[in-house]
């Protein structure tokens, strides 16, 4: 019990000194959000494009994309001011600088995690939280607390799953310490997240559901809200993010024990 | 058990050969082989609470992949280590709690805020209690001459000052065993002080243990009083820095200054058991072996031929000494 309060004054240390960076350098931080913010938008605009285009992606109106988008993105922009040092394993693995890590009575996971927050995310986020709600008003979704709750427990569970197909993906530089960084194409995966996965052909639904699945971060959770599917996705999604969360920190751990044994 | 055991301690590692020209190079992408390379080959020593160990060798001897060992950053091919009591990579968290690693050129604080805040987080991660940190912080600001750098982010100081406030992290949580690998290295001669004050006011008022690699020898005689010499991943020498100079020193070195040395250099005389060699008109250096004659000997002999004005007698460094064990010039 008192190791977890540990762990967390030892989190809370991060964070403050991740505000401290942010502090540190102002003018970054602006840029940095609006070229977020710009690529989100980019983004979107693509997206609803393409709907447009096809008269609505089967049965996705304008809103139901915007509900489905948002979603992607709480995720994604929730990762990113927290954990978004799981992009530097690779750095960290040619650099060696696990090494300084290993040395230090913490998880070297957490030590990883709490190494870089960007807190300037948080403002997609609340532009996404902005998107979620008009199409959720316009759709005429229910305000029930069960909605409510499914979507706190979405932006957790989903955020879990999302970083952890990540770090997945980012482990395998424990391996291929020379071949330019592997985890890129998990972003390349990840693009299918933002459209209806209805659309792809059945083996691209298939690898986004149950090998690398993306899906659970947009697409099947804003189907339920929309009551597009039959899927009970309230109950699906922790498992999902169990079993992968799981399989990444077998990786992880895979990863570093090689580490261990190699050196760099 | 002592606090630091090492029992025929083995470390490969797995280099992958490249061929010579483009087609053995195609081929071997395609087939990797792989060679393995013995960096420490079955080294054992055991090192007591509170001593003051200088490790030292050739580049490439095996220093750096024995610290990383010992700190549990690599696990050992074969042979073990036990840190008190504990198997380092086996109960990580444990052991890491009572040690401190300094790696030079490389720094584990904060680029980019204030060196305190790295302090306090390190607080924050080793539970160090408030009243202890701020005991230890007002101590090694004033030893080490922080004042002025508490406030500044990292990435605006010098390497030597960068250097100063890592070792400072090293000591804040009060560690039983602290291992340095070249902590001095690069650094100004400021620095390089202030740092072997702190480091012996360390081991010698709160008997902390430490471990330190470094290439100048400065650092190791005025710091250790135990050196082990490795070379070729071996152990060549492991023993008190005063008995090696006893053992190993039996030749010292006699300089003498006189108003012409010519009446010496044209006569060609010699003395069993010395070497004489004339700098210039106005120098002779005598080296001679303290088993064979004694100073007073050399000192006669010379006076009998040129007027002396001044004389100096010098044993040799602990780093010739470690050169010639190295190399076989005993
Ligand atoms: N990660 C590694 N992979 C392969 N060889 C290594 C690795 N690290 C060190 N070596 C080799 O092991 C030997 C010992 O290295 P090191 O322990 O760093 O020596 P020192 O610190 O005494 O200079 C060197 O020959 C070095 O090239
Ligand atoms: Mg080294």
């Amino acid at each position: 019990m008192s190791r977890i309060r540990h762990y967390i004054d030892l989190e809370k240390a991060y964070l403050y000194l991740g505000v401290y960076t942010l502090k540190e350098y102002p003018l970054d931080s602006i840029i940095w959000i609006i070229s977020i913010i710009l690529r989100e938008i980019t983004g979107f605009i693509g997206v609803l494009l393409i709907a447009r285009s096809l008269d609505g992606i089967n049965g996705w109106d304008f809103y139901a994309i915007c509900v489905l988008f948002s979603m992607a993105m709480l995720t994604e922009s929730l990762g990113q001011s927290f954990v978004d040092s799981v992009w530097s394993i690779g750095s960290h693995v040619r650099k060696g600088k696990f090494d300084t890590y290993l040395t230090r009575p913490a998880p070297v996971l957490m030590q990883l995690l709490g190494s870089r927050c960007n807190f300037q995310a948080m403002s997609t986020f609340t532009m996404a939280l902005v998107i979620l709600i008009y199409g959720w008003e316009h759709i005429g979704i229910p305000l029930t607390i069960g909605n409510i709750l499914f979507v706190l427990e979405f932006i957790i569970c989903g955020t879990i799953l999302n970083t952890s197909i990540y770090l997945a993906f980012n482990s395998l530089n424990f391996w291929l310490v020379n071949s330019g960084n592997v985890a890129e194409l998990a972003l390349t995966f990840r693009q299918f997240s933002k459209y209806p996965l209805s659309i792809f052909p059945k083996l691209i639904i298939g690898v986004m559901t149950y090998m690398i699945p993306f899906g659970f971060v947009g697409f099947y959770p804003a189907s339920y809200l929309m009551g597009k599917t039959d899927w009970n996705v309230p109950v699906l999604l922790p498992i999902v993010m169990l079993i992968v969360a799981s399989a990444a920190g077998l990786i992880w751990r895979t990863g570093m024990k090689g580490y261990n044994s190699t050196g760099t | 058990m002592a606090l630091i055991e090492v029992e025929n301690l083995v470390k490969e590692y797995k280099r992958k050969i490249s061929g010579e020209g483009i087609k053995d190079a195609l081929y071997h992408i395609l087939h990797p082989v792989y060679e393995t390379f013995r960096a420490v080959d079955d080294i054992s020593f055991s090192i007591e609470k509170g001593e003051s160990v200088g490790y030292i060798g050739p580049n490439g001897s095996g220093k750096s992949t024995t610290i990383k060992m010992l700190t549990g950053i690599l696990t050992p091919t074969a042979g073990s280590i036990h840190i008190n009591g504990r198997i380092p990579t086996k109960e990580r968290i444990k052991n890491n709690r009572e040690i401190g690693v300094v790696t030079g050129n490389r720094s584990t604080l904060y680029w980019d805020v204030p060196i305190i805040e790295s302090f306090r987080l390190f607080q924050k991660l080793y539970e160090v209690p408030d009243n202890i940190f701020r005991k230890n912080l007002e101590e090694f600001t004033e030893i080490m001459g922080l004042e002025s750098l508490l406030h500044v982010p990292e990435r605006q100081l010098s390497l030597g000052q960068r250097m100063r406030c890592n070792i400072a992290a090293a000591f804040l949580h009060n560690p039983k065993t602290v291992y340095l690998d070249e902590p001095t290295i690069g650094l100004d001669s400021e620095s390089k002080r202030r740092i072997r004050t702190f480091i012996k006011k360390m081991n010698d008022e709160r008997d902390t243990t430490f471990i330190i690699t470094s290439h100048d020898f400065q650092d190791i005689e005025m710091l250790c009083r135990r050196i082990i010499l490795i070379n070729h991943g071996k152990v060549v020498l492991d023993n008190d820095i005063e008995k090696v100079r006893k053992d190993f020193d039996q030749k010292k070195k006699v300089r003498f200054e006189v108003e012409n040395n010519y009446a010496m250099k044209s006569g060609e005389h010699c003395l069993p058991g010395v070497s004489f060699q004339y700098i210039d008109s106005y120098l002779i250096e005598a080296e001679y072996n303290t088993e064979e004659v004694d100073a007073m000997t050399v000192v006669g002999f010379v006076s009998k031929y040129c007027p002396i004005k001044d004389i100096t007698i010098t044993g040799r460094d602990i780093e010739t000494i470690v050169q010639d064990i190295l190399y076989k010039r005993l």
